[in-house]
């Protein structure tokens, strides 16, 4: 049988992942290239319709883990200096909507500067948001009432990303409920921890499989001054993470609902 | 039933394309006149892309390339990302081989890296095999034809209509990658069309976002 050799051709075929990538290099040595015979290597298939659902899973990965850090956005005479959860759990319990620019930058080994992308994201209890990107490519990913929808720009206009599934869309609204709730520190994905310095960061770290190997830590870091997020950073790896500053923070404003349900 | 397989079997073999034959230039002069196609990169750059992949005519989705290329040593470096910023894979391939640095499912496979990598040299390097032939396809295009150590066949293709393409087979001769360059004018690696004939059949459409020459740091001896 065939491994996947090609980008699509995963769809039929999977194999549980390679033990280690640091690994990989030895596999070919023993193995020559293109040959892998490894015996651990279990080879499964996996029907079209859920491996449909696994990149989705991926590509909307920073989504929830975004917006988790979003929620920590609240007005700032409650939350400067905010030096316990039981604390955070109050203020955020008073949001109703949330809305902001941000400037995203990426950092990777392979990149001598970073990739800046620019964008807007909206935001609506319980489970309504709009996470937009203007450049370098367009995209928005719409949820309103259990209905998730990713654009991209193609060929002069936005296309739904058919790929989108329901598994993801639980992942991001299952996410958002929980710290609505305000249980920043009850999260099974996530432990929280507060840091004093200049500035108030909570450190989330992944805990479980569900982001085991993509996710090492997220910095949210809260101005004292100004209270609000002044940026999030998503570390992945050494070398490679993501840093999102926000501005233009409004709070508890009125959103039309069609700011959730249609791309323009 | 037999003929029934044979039939769709005789159908899928004439679907495949395959190694077309190359007319020689009519006279010595037009030999020499015969310049081969060269879209290949000289110096080591880094790309980002934009990818558009498609099965069966159809969007599936749009990710984010990044490549680092040095076709001196043949160093490939490359990462895949969402839209969103986060990295499904990362990858170089050097003298010791190939290295993946991270590998999210379902880009976790081995071959996966292997096939990607490939690709890549596909696209930004001149063919490491000699040409073995040279001329004109039946509709005018300039062709040179390299033979690769493992048998495969690439073409590198000029048409005055269809710009520059190249066209990998395999050792019997089918067809297995057609990459079209096809805006020439500003940057020959704006727009990249990678069809990929396999058991799916698929598509890569690679718009640039960025292109960025990369300086080889040279260490000056003190005296």
């Amino acid at each position: 049988m065939q491994t996947h050799r090609h980008l699509f051709n995963f769809i039929f075929i999977s194999e549980t992942p390679i033990p280690k990538a640091n690994n990989l290099k030895g596999h070919y040595r023993r193995s020559g290239m293109g040959k892998l015979n490894n015996p651990a290597k279990r080879r499964v298939l996996i029907h079209r319709s859920e491996l449909s659902n696994l990149f989705p899973k991926l590509a909307l990965g920073f989504i929830p883990v975004i917006l988790i850090a979003i929620l920590f956005i609240v007005s700032p005479a409650n939350y400067a200096g905010a030096t316990d959860f039981e604390q955070l759990r109050k203020e955020s319990a008073k949001i109703k909507t949330i809305q902001a620019q941000f400037v995203q930058k990426k950092f990777m080994k392979i990149l001598s500067r970073p990739l800046v992308s620019e964008g807007c994201f909206y935001y609506a209890a319980p489970d309504s948001f709009r996470w937009e990107y203007f450049k370098p490519l367009k995209s928005i990913v719409l949820a309103y009432k259990n209905n998730t929808k990713r654009y991209i720009y193609s060929n002069g206009q936005m296309m739904e990303d058919k790929t989108g599934g329901a598994q993801a869309m639980k992942i991001v609204l299952n996410e958002i409920a929980g710290w609505m709730n305000g249980r920043f520190d009850q999260n099974p994905s996530f432990k929280a921890t507060i840091r004093e310095n200049e500035n108030t960061c909570i450190i989330l770290t992944p805990v479980g499989k569900s982001m085991n190997g993509m996710i090492e830590k997220i910095e949210i870091t809260l101005s004292k001054k100004e209270g609000a997020v002044q940026s999030v950073k998503i570390i992945e790896a050494a070398n490679n993470f993501t840093q999102i500053n926000f501005n233009n923070v409004i709070i508890n404003a009125v959103i039309k609902p069609s700011v959730f349900q249609d791309v323009q | 039933m037999k003929r029934l397989s044979l039939l769709i079997l005789i159908l899928v073999l004439c679907s495949c394309q395959t190694l077309p034959l190359i007319n020689s230039p009519i006279s010595p002069t037009g030999e020499k006149l015969l310049t081969c196609p060269s879209p290949f990169l000289k110096s080591k750059y880094r790309f980002i892309h934009t990818i558009e992949t498609s099965m069966a005519g159809h969007t599936q989705s749009t990710i984010i390339g990044i490549t680092l290329v040095d076709p001196s040593t043949h160093l490939v470096s490359c990462a895949i990302m969402t839209v969103e910023g986060m990295v499904l894979f990362e990858a170089e391939s050097g003298t010791d081989g190939i290295k993946v640095n991270r590998a999210l499912s379902p880009f976790d496979s081995a071959d996966f890296a292997k096939n990607m990598i490939e690709d890549i040299k596909l696209i930004f390097f001149a063919p490491v095999g000699k040409i073995q032939n040279s001329g004109y396809l039946r509709d005018g295009a300039t062709v040179c034809r390299h033979l690769e150590e493992n048998g495969d066949w690439i073409d590198v293709i000029k048409n005055k209509s269809e710009g520059v393409q190249i066209k990998r087979y395999s050792s019997a001769g089918f067809l297995k990658r057609h990459i079209k360059f096809k805006n020439t004018a500003e940057n020959i690696y704006q727009n990249i069309e990678l069809q990929a004939y396999e058991s799916f059949n698929y598509s890569l459409l690679l718009t640039l976002i960025e292109a960025q020459p990369v300086k080889i740091k040279t260490f000056r001896r003190k005296h």
